[in-house]
């Protein structure tokens, strides 16, 4: 894990069941990070569907890990209720 | 900061409409309050990253700022709730690997920040089925001012459960978290997070529970579709 913290922001349609723009990368500029994040929230204030999510990690790989649910259309419980 | 709570309180009991100019001020005052808590949150980040690491655990960690949308879902859904109060607007979150990880991260940073909340849903998991580790410290923010970071802990088939069932929350516009939606959806996903608590614990899942899981996920299809 390297020290820095990186800033990436997701935009992801519910209702077509995918990002709905490519992750905006920010690296360490945090204050950018939280600018872009606050107009990107009033642009799409309408979209009840469209979730917008601020992140901070160490890589868009762990992104990609600890919020796979944005990534791989994110079937995270069915491995367990096939499992039951 | 009261006044924008109130003036959002209006919006969702329909008394005044998203296009009010009230609305677009209270909004920005919510943004500009939450913005001051990004470089405490970077800050809790790093000190999540370093009790991690003195205590030997490979794990991933993140951290975000709260959407507007939960924050002002959480203001709807809790009256007496105000922003200043509101704990999470800043969190970060370690998906460990084992409860006894959590345990001694949790003890940890106990130990290395001043501690202003804590609530164990491992222990006592909420009515929904999530289950986490929710420690509340203190970080400075660029005006030395004190504001509350919530620092999550939380082994993989918690993390799985809670992201799935966000996922699911998006796509049918409720907060199944805090037990809003369809109750068979609710019920499924507390007796599925009781059969994951089991495995977490290295348990044999009773065939009782089987059967209780087995049969509740039929009435929640409807609902969830083919993906969970």
């Amino acid at each position: 894990m390297s020290q820095a913290i990186k800033h990436f922001l997701i935009v992801f349609d519910h209702e077509a069941g995918h990002l709905a723009e490519p992750v905006i990368q920010f690296g360490e500029d945090s204050q950018a990070a939280v600018a872009a994040y606050s107009a990107k929230e009033k642009e799409l204030k309408d979209r009840r569907l469209v979730e917008i999510v601020l992140v901070g990690s160490d890589s868009l790989q762990t992104v990609k890990l600890t919020h796979a649910n944005y990534f791989d259309g994110s079937v995270a419980l069915n491995k367990y209720l096939v499992g039951i | 900061m009261k006044k924008a709570g109130s003036t959002l309180r209006r919006l969702l009991r329909g008394e005044i409409k998203i296009e009010d100019p009230r609305v677009d001020h209270a909004l920005s005052v919510i943004q500009e309050y939450r913005a001051a808590h990004q470089y405490p949150l970077v800050k809790a980040n790093m000190g999540l990253r370093s009790a991690v690491r003195a205590e030997h655990c490979q794990v991933e960690v993140t951290q975000r700022l709260k959407r507007l949308r939960t924050i002002v879902d959480k203001l709807r859904r809790e009256p007496t709730m105000s922003l200043t109060t509101m704990q999470d607007v800043g969190g970060c979150r370690a998906v460990l690997n084992s409860i006894d990880e959590i345990r001694r991260v949790e003890r940890r940073l106990k130990k290395n920040r001043p501690v202003l909340g804590y609530y164990d849903y491992v222990t006592t998991p909420r009515a929904s089925g999530y289950r986490s580790v929710h420690i509340i410290v203190g970080y400075h923010d660029r005006e030395d001012e004190l504001r509350a970071v919530e620092v999550q802990l939380r082994t993989r088939p918690m993390h799985d459960w809670a992201i799935g069932v966000e996922s699911l929350s998006g796509r049918l516009q409720v907060d199944l978290k805090s037990g809003e939606g369809p109750r068979e959806v609710l019920d499924l996903l507390a007796a599925l997070s009781e059969a994951m608590a089991l495995q977490d614990l290295g348990q044999e899942v009773p065939e009782a529970l089987r059967d209780r899981v087995r049969l509740l996920r039929p009435a929640a299809l409807p609902y969830i579709g083919d993906q969970l």
